[in-house]
C-alpha cells in the first residue's frame, strides 16, 4: 500500500513540474498572457534588401521591419517591441504586396507552411498596386477592416478569400492557383479608409500571372457552383436595372457549358420587359464567362475546374420580380 | 464473461498503443507513397493483417493456462531457437522503447513547446512507463480500456470537424493509379498492427482460450483500418498529398486548423498532450514484454526472479537507446520510416513465424 502511494505521489510530483502555468516549470516556454502581443494580421513585401514584415494587432500594434529574410525581419520586429512578446499563433490574415506576388509567392507560402505557430488555413490576400505594409501601418484598425471585408465576402458570395493551404495544395496539384485580391481606398491624408474587392490573382509557378477583375471573379464562383446572392448591374437603353442572383447551377455536358440562373429584380430605373431583362442578364454573364474561358485557354490553366474542353457556352436565366418593381 | 472482458481490454491495449506510431508515420507516409488515394492504404493492409491474425490465433490456440506468446515460443519451438528469438525480440522492444521516448518528446517540442528541452518529457515518460511496466499487466490493460474511450471520443470529434472540409479534387488520382505506391503505403499499417497484435499476445495468458479469436480480431482490425483510413482522408483531403507528405506532423497540423463553431480553436496543445496516453501505453507494453522475454530467456536468474531489478535494467537500456537516437527531425523520420519498421518486420514477420513454423512441424511429427 505504502509503495503504491509513493509511486502515485512520485508520478504526480513529476506532473506538477510540467505545468505550463508554473513559474518553476522545467521548460522555458512560460508566457504570461499580459506579456504577449497577439498579432492579428501579417504583411509580407519584397524590399530592396530582402523582405518587409509588417504586423498589426487591433489598434494597439502596427509596425514593420526590413531584413534580408522573413525570419530576421521577425526578430527585428521583436526588438521593436521589447516589453511584449509578439505572438503569431492567432494571426487571422496574411497580406502580400502585389510586387511580391508578381516576383514569387514561394517565400510567403513557405513561411506559413514551415511555421510552428501560423496556421495553414490562414487567409492570404494580395494588395493590388500597393504593399501589405500600407494596409497594416497606414490604417487606424486594419484588422477590423479585414474582418469586415471577410464577412462581406461571405455575404455577397461573388468573391472568396483563399487560405494558404488552398493556394499551396492547388499549386502542388495543378501548378496554378487563385488568390484573393483587394484594393485599398485612401482619404486625402493618405490613410486607408476601406478595403475593396479587386477580384482574383491567377498564380502560376508561384507568380501572379494574370488579374481577374471583380465582375469576372463573380463568374468564377458561378462556374464552380459556389456563388452567393451577388448583384449585377444591367443597362438596357435608357433603363438601368440591378438583379440579385437567387440560384445558379453550372455543368459541362459534351463540350457545352450550361449555366442556369434564377434571379430577382432588385432595382429598376426606367422600364424594361421581363424577357429583355432575362436576355440582358444572360448576355452580361455570358460575356464575362467568355473572358474567363479565354483567359483559361490563354494561360493554359483550368482554374475553373471544368476538366474538359468548352466548345459552346449556354447561359439561361429566369427572372423573378423583386419588390422594387412591384412597389 | 471474464474472458470477454480480458479480450476487450487487450483490443483496447492494441488500439491505444498503435495510435502513437500510426499517427506519427501514417498520414505523411501514405500521402507520399500513395498520393491522393493514399488514404486507402490502411484498407489495403487489412487482408495482410487478417492473415497475420489467423496465423497468430492458430499458434495461440496451442497455449496452456498461464502461457502467453513468449512462453509458447520457448515451449513449442525449443529452448535454443525460442531463446534466440526472444533475445532478438526483446532487443528490438528495448530499442523501440528508446525511440518512443525520443519521438514522443520531439512531438511535444515541435508542435507545442518550440523552445523546450526534450529531456524532461522523455524522463517523465520513462519513469511513469517503467512504473507501469513493473506493475501488474492487469493495471495496464485496465488503463488502456479507459484511455481508448477518451481517445476514440477525441478522434470522433476531430473527424466530425475536419471531414466536411475535404476537397475531393485533392484525392482524385491525377493520372493513372500507382498501385505499387499504394501497396507500399499500406506497409506501415500492416507492420505496426501485426507488431502490436503480437506483443499484446504476450499478455494473453488467461485460462480459457477465446473461441473464434481470429474472427473477432479480424473484425477489430477492420474497424481500426477504417478509422485510420478516415484520419488519412481528413489530412490528405484537406491539404493534398504533396503538402501532407512535406509536413512533419500532418495530423497535428490538421488539428491546429480546426475551429469548433468559431468558438474554440488552437486545441492542438490539448490533443498533443492526450497523445501522451498512447506513448505511455506502448512504452509500458513493450517494456513489460521485453522484461517477460528476458525472464523466459534467463529462467531462475536472480535478476529476473525479482521482476523489478530486471525491469530497471531493461528501462536503463531503453533510456540508453533513447540517448543514442539523434533528436533531429530528419533522423527521427529515418528511424520512424525505415529502421524501426524494418526491425519490427524482421521480428514479427520473420522470427515469430519461424517459431510458429517450427512448432507446427514438431506437432505434425509428434502426431
Amino acid at each position: 500500500m505504502m509503495r503504491r502511494l509513493t509511486a502515485i505521489l512520485l508520478a504526480l510530483s513529476l506532473l506538477i513540474t510540467l505545468s505550463g502555468c508554473s513559474g518553476g516549470s522545467v521548460y522555458s516556454n512560460l508566457r504570461e498572457t499580459e506579456e504577449l502581443s497577439v498579432i492579428d494580421a501579417i504583411g509580407l513585401d519584397r524590399s530592396e534588401d530582402g523582405f518587409t514584415l509588417s504586423v498589426a494587432s487591433g489598434t494597439k500594434v502596427s509596425q514593420s521591419a526590413d531584413a534580408k529574410s522573413i525570419a530576421l525581419a521577425r526578430e527585428r520586429l521583436q526588438e521593436l517591441s521589447p516589453r511584449e512578446q509578439l505572438f503569431f499563433a492567432h494571426a487571422k490574415f496574411v497580406a502580400v504586396g502585389e510586387k511580391t506576388a508578381e516576383e514569387s509567392l514561394t517565400p510567403v507560402l513557405d513561411c506559413v507552411e514551415r511555421s510552428n505557430d501560423l496556421r495553414l488555413n490562414t487567409p492570404v490576400i494580395i494588395i493590388a498596386d500597393d504593399e501589405a505594409k500600407t494596409l497594416l501601418t497606414k490604417t487606424e484598425d486594419s484588422v477590423s477592416m479585414l474582418r469586415s471585408y471577410e464577412r462581406e465576402c461571405e455575404k455577397r458570395g461573388d468573391c472568396r478569400i483563399f487560405s494558404a493551404s488552398e493556394i499551396i495544395s492547388s499549386l502542388d496539384r495543378y501548378g496554378f492557383a487563385l488568390a484573393s485580391r483587394v484594393r485599398l481606398k485612401f482619404d486625402d491624408k493618405g490613410k486607408v479608409t476601406a478595403i475593396l474587392p479587386d477580384g482574383y490573382s491567377l498564380i502560376k509557378d508561384s507568380r501572379e500571372l494574370a488579374h481577374i477583375p471583380s465582375k469576372e471573379a463573380a463568374c468564377v464562383e458561378l462556374i464552380t457552383n459556389r456563388a452567393g446572392p451577388f448583384f449585377t448591374e444591367l443597362e438596357l437603353g435608357d433603363a438601368k436595372a440591378v438583379l440579385q442572383l437567387n440560384e445558379s447551377k453550372c455543368r459541362l455536358e459534351d463540350g457545352v457549358l450550361k449555366l442556369e440562373l434564377k434571379a430577382s429584380l432588385y432595382e429598376l430605373e426606367g422600364s424594361a420587359k421581363k424577357e429583355e431583362l432575362e436576355r440582358a442578364y444572360s448576355e452580361e454573364l455570358k460575356s464575362r464567362i467568355e473572358k474567363l474561358l479565354e483567359l483559361a485557354e490563354r494561360t493554359d490553366c483550368d482554374y475553373l475546374k471544368l476538366g474538359g474542353w468548352v466548345e459552346r457556352l449556354r447561359v439561361s436565366s429566369e427572372l423573378k420580380y423583386g419588390y422594387d418593381l412591384e412597389a | 464473461m471474464k474472458q470477454k472482458s480480458e479480450e476487450r481490454q487487450l483490443m483496447a491495449l492494441v488500439f491505444v498503443a498503435s495510435l502513437a506510431p500510426a499517427i506519427r508515420l501514417m498520414p505523411d507516409f501514405c500521402a507520399d507513397k500513395g498520393g491522393g488515394l493514399g488514404f486507402l492504404a490502411p484498407l489495403i493492409a487489412l487482408p495482410v493483417l487478417i492473415v497475420y491474425v489467423c496465423i497468430l490465433s492458430a499458434f495461440l490456440s496451442m497455449r496452456n493456462e498461464g502461457e502467453g506468446l513468449g512462453e509458447l515460443i520457448v515451449r513449442l519451438s525449443g529452448r535454443g531457437l525460442g531463446s534466440a528469438v526472444l533475445i532478438l525480440g526483446s532487443a528490438f522492444l528495448l530499442f523501440s522503447c528508446g525511440f518512443i521516448l525520443r519521438s514522443g518528446a520531439e512531438r511535444f517540442v515541435s508542435t507545442v513547446y518550440p523552445t523546450a528541452n526534450e529531456l524532461p518529457f522523455a524522463i517523465v515518460m520513462l519513469v511513469i512507463g517503467t512504473l507501469a511496466a513493473l506493475g501488474k499487466p492487469e493495471a495496464l490493460l485496465r488503463s488502456a480500456k479507459i484511455f481508448s474511450s477518451v481517445l476514440l471520443f477525441v478522434l470522433a470529434v476531430l473527424l466530425l470537424f475536419s471531414l466536411p472540409d475535404i476537397k475531393f479534387d485533392l484525392i482524385k488520382p491525377k493520372e493513372s493509379v500507382d498501385i505499387g505506391g499504394l501497396v507500399l503505403a499500406a506497409v506501415p499499417t500492416a507492420e505496426i498492427y501485426s507488431g502490436i497484435f503480437a506483443y499484446a499476445a504476450v499478455f494473453e495468458t488467461g485460462g480459457e482460450k477465446p473461441p473464434r479469436r481470429a474472427l473477432r480480431y479480424s473484425v477489430f482490425a477492420a474497424a481500426v483500418c477504417l478509422l485510420l483510413a478516415l484520419l488519412c482522408l481528413a489530412s490528405i483531403g484537406s491539404y493534398g498529398a504533396p503538402l501532407v507528405s512535406r509536413l512533419s506532423h500532418p495530423f497535428f497540423t490538421l488539428i491546429r486548423n480546426i475551429t469548433i463553431f468559431r468558438t474554440f480553436e488552437h486545441i492542438e496543445a490539448l490533443v498533443v498532450t492526450m497523445w501522451v496516453l498512447p506513448d505511455f501505453i506502448i512504452f509500458a507494453l513493450m517494456l513489460s514484454a521485453a522484461i517477460r522475454f528476458w525472464g523466459l530467456v534467463l529462467p531462475g536468474s536472480k535478476l529476473f526472479e525479482n521482476k523489478r531489478v530486471g525491469g530497471l535494467i531493461c528501462a536503463a537500456v531503453a533510456a540508453g537507446a533513447m540517448l543514442l537516437i539523434p533528436g533531429d527531425a530528419d533522423s527521427l523520420r529515418r528511424f520512424s520510416e525505415l529502421i524501426v519498421p524494418l526491425a519490427n518486420i524482421a521480428v514479427v514477420w520473420v522470427l515469430f513465424p519461424l517459431c510458429f513454423a517450427v512448432a507446427a512441424i514438431k506437432r505434425r511429427r509428434s502426431a
